[in-house]
């Protein structure tokens, strides 16, 4: 694979480098490079790489005339979104607990340990044995695969609240309840989204792996049958699909944590 | 070396014995805003205690300081004063009533400000006011009063990590007066800042206590600091953690009119005050360094 060959040169070159030293355009001409470069090699190797365009053309095909792959998605999603909601309002209920209510902690560590140590892929026999195939074999390991590092994020977190804070609130007299609002839970704030980032992205490899193993339909399911009969270009569409929904996910996040924790936001300077 | 229990110089007894109309009702003795009496503290790893029988007080307005090496267990008197830890022995009264435990009366400033960092200054000077379900309205003047007068007008909106420590250990003086105390409790407040933001923070307490009308108890490592504020210096020595001296320091007030350092009772003072923590430092066998004993 050869990039262009004077594309180096150009950049260092003046006028280039000024622009591209910005990094929006830096960003820009990255992807338009290795973008050509796939193109240019992909036409080569249709079957083992495809190629942008190939797969610009399948995902038309697929989203817009047949429509296939966004019901796929649509299964997808579903199972995601609602072993999610699940995962997150428990973990991080059950994080909380743990990580202030220490007989709660010595309780139930074990047991999140080992299944936070256990590969869940390794249950997913069993769960059809107990659940089926279909949509609660999707929502089950979704909340398998999250909640486990959400609890234990949180806990950390939680435990994590300096004593200085609490030292404070106790001075000032706070009630339990009043410790908790005033103290721990925004305290912990920073720690929750941690937790529901990492708790997300374990979620979407959940789904895609229960629908690869034994699921019936869904998104992951479209991509073994592409893989097994070699239509590399089709295949490549849900997984960029996937891509880009994981990082317009942790980017809602990001954007959630800035609202609700406004005193992280880079400082304004300080005053003197 | 004197102990606690025979010390004979208690300030504010002289004039105030027996009378029974005291600005507050309540038992104990008048004119006193903070009496420690007996206070021991003993930690279970510890062969020896961390406080042997501890025993002063703080008159009404008056500017006590605790001054000693590290380990002689000032600031855990001050925690004990303040509820945060519980004494193994010993009363504390607050204005003639008892003390167990957290209140409102006396509150903390700590040495590294303990601001809520997801609260403005604002935010966090109504804090206590908050907790004690003030009205919004009248918590805001309050809080307004407070931040003018501790200088921080202008930045009430501000987070804590966009003020410097200075700013910040004022928005932690503001918090403490905003539930109007009978006492404030400071440990090492000026401990963690630059020199100069130290002295000019020493005078502006000054300033603040003549115009809040509280009572001071203050810890330090600092001599100067010590004389340059205080009414009643208590020196402590370490293992046990007892009282060795105790001196009141009668210049003038105010003192951040005329240069205190350039009277000749601030010299003298000075002196008496190294030669006793001296003795601590180096006629005790290096008990300071290692734990031989």
């Amino acid at each position: 694979m050869t990039l262009p060959g004077g594309t180096a040169d150009l950049v260092r070159s003046g006028f280039f480098a000024e622009k591209l030293s910005k990094p929006f355009l830096m960003r820009v001409a990255s992807i338009v490079v290795v973008l050509t470069a796939w193109q240019i090699a992909g036409q080569t190797k249709p079957t083992f790489l495809s190629s942008p365009s190939a797969i610009a053309t399948a995902g038309w095909d697929l989203l817009v005339v047949d429509r296939r792959l966004l019901s796929a998605f649509g299964e997808t999603l579903v199972g995601l979104g609602v072993g999610y909601a699940i995962a997150a309002t428990l973990g991080i209920a059950v994080g909380f607990l743990m990580g202030r209510v220490r007989s709660i902690d010595i309780a139930l560590l074990p047991y999140v340990n080992a299944m936070y140590a256990t590969p869940r892929i390794a249950l997913i026999p069993l769960l059809v044995l107990w659940v089926g195939i279909d949509f609660k074999l999707r929502v089950t390991i979704v909340i398998l695969s999250s909640i486990f590092p959400i609890i234990i994020t949180v806990r950390d977190g939680s435990k994590s609240v300096a004593d200085r804070y609490l030292d404070l609130a106790r001075s000032f007299v706070a009630t339990g309840w009043q410790t908790w609002r005033t103290a721990i839970l925004p305290g912990s704030l920073p720690f929750m989204f941690a937790a529901l980032r990492f708790g997300a992205q374990r979620a979407m490899i959940g789904v895609i792996v229960a629908e690869m193993t034994s699921s019936v339909a869904g998104t992951g399911r479209l991509i073994l049958t592409y893989g097994r009969f070699f239509q590399t270009e089709r295949l490549m569409v849900p997984v960029v699909i996937i891509g880009v929904f994981s990082i317009l996910v942790t980017a809602f996040i990001n954007y959630l944590q800035k609202l609700a924790t406004p005193w992280q936001k880079q400082s304004r300077g300080r005053a003197v | 070396m004197t102990t606690a229990s025979d010390s004979p110089d208690n300030t504010d007894d002289s004039d105030a014995v027996g009378s029974g109309t005291a600005r507050s009702s309540r038992i104990g003795r008048p004119g006193a805003a903070l009496e420690v009496e007996g206070v021991s503290k003993h930690f279970p790893k510890l062969d020896f205690p961390v406080l042997d029988n501890i025993s002063f007080s703080v008159p009404e307005g008056g500017f006590t300081t605790l001054i000693g090496p590290s380990g002689c267990g000032k600031t855990t008197l001050l925690r004990i004063v303040g509820g945060l830890t519980p004494a193994t022995r010993g009363d504390i009264k607050v204005g003639g009533a008892p003390s167990i435990g957290p209140s409102r009366d006396k509150t903390m400033v700590f040495q590294h400000f303990n601001l809520f960092p997801w609260r403005t200054a604002l935010a966090n000077v109504v804090y206590g006011l908050e907790l004690d379900g003030v009205p919004e309205t009248e918590r805001l003047e309050r809080a307004e009063h407070f931040i003018e007068m501790v200088g921080l007008t202008g930045f009430a909106d501000h987070y804590p990590a966009e003020l410097s420590g200075g700013m910040q250990q004022r928005v932690g003086i503001a918090r403490a007066l905003a539930v109007e105390p009978k006492l404030l409790l400071m440990d090492e407040p000026f401990g963690a800042l630059d020199a100069l933001t130290r002295e000019y923070l020493q005078t502006e307490l000054q300033k603040i206590c003549a115009q809040a009308n509280v009572s001071v108890l203050f810890v330090t490592h600092s001599i100067d600091e010590a004389i340059f504020l205080s009414d009643h210096v208590i020196v402590m020595g370490t293992k046990p953690g007892r009282i060795t001296a105790e001196f009141d320091v009668d210049l003038p007030r105010p003192r951040w009119t005329y240069d205190v350092r350039t009277e000749p009772q601030y010299g003298e003072l000075r002196s008496y005050l190294w030669s006793e923590l001296e003795k601590e430092l180096t006629g005790a066998g290096g008990k300071l360094i290692g734990m031989s004993e």
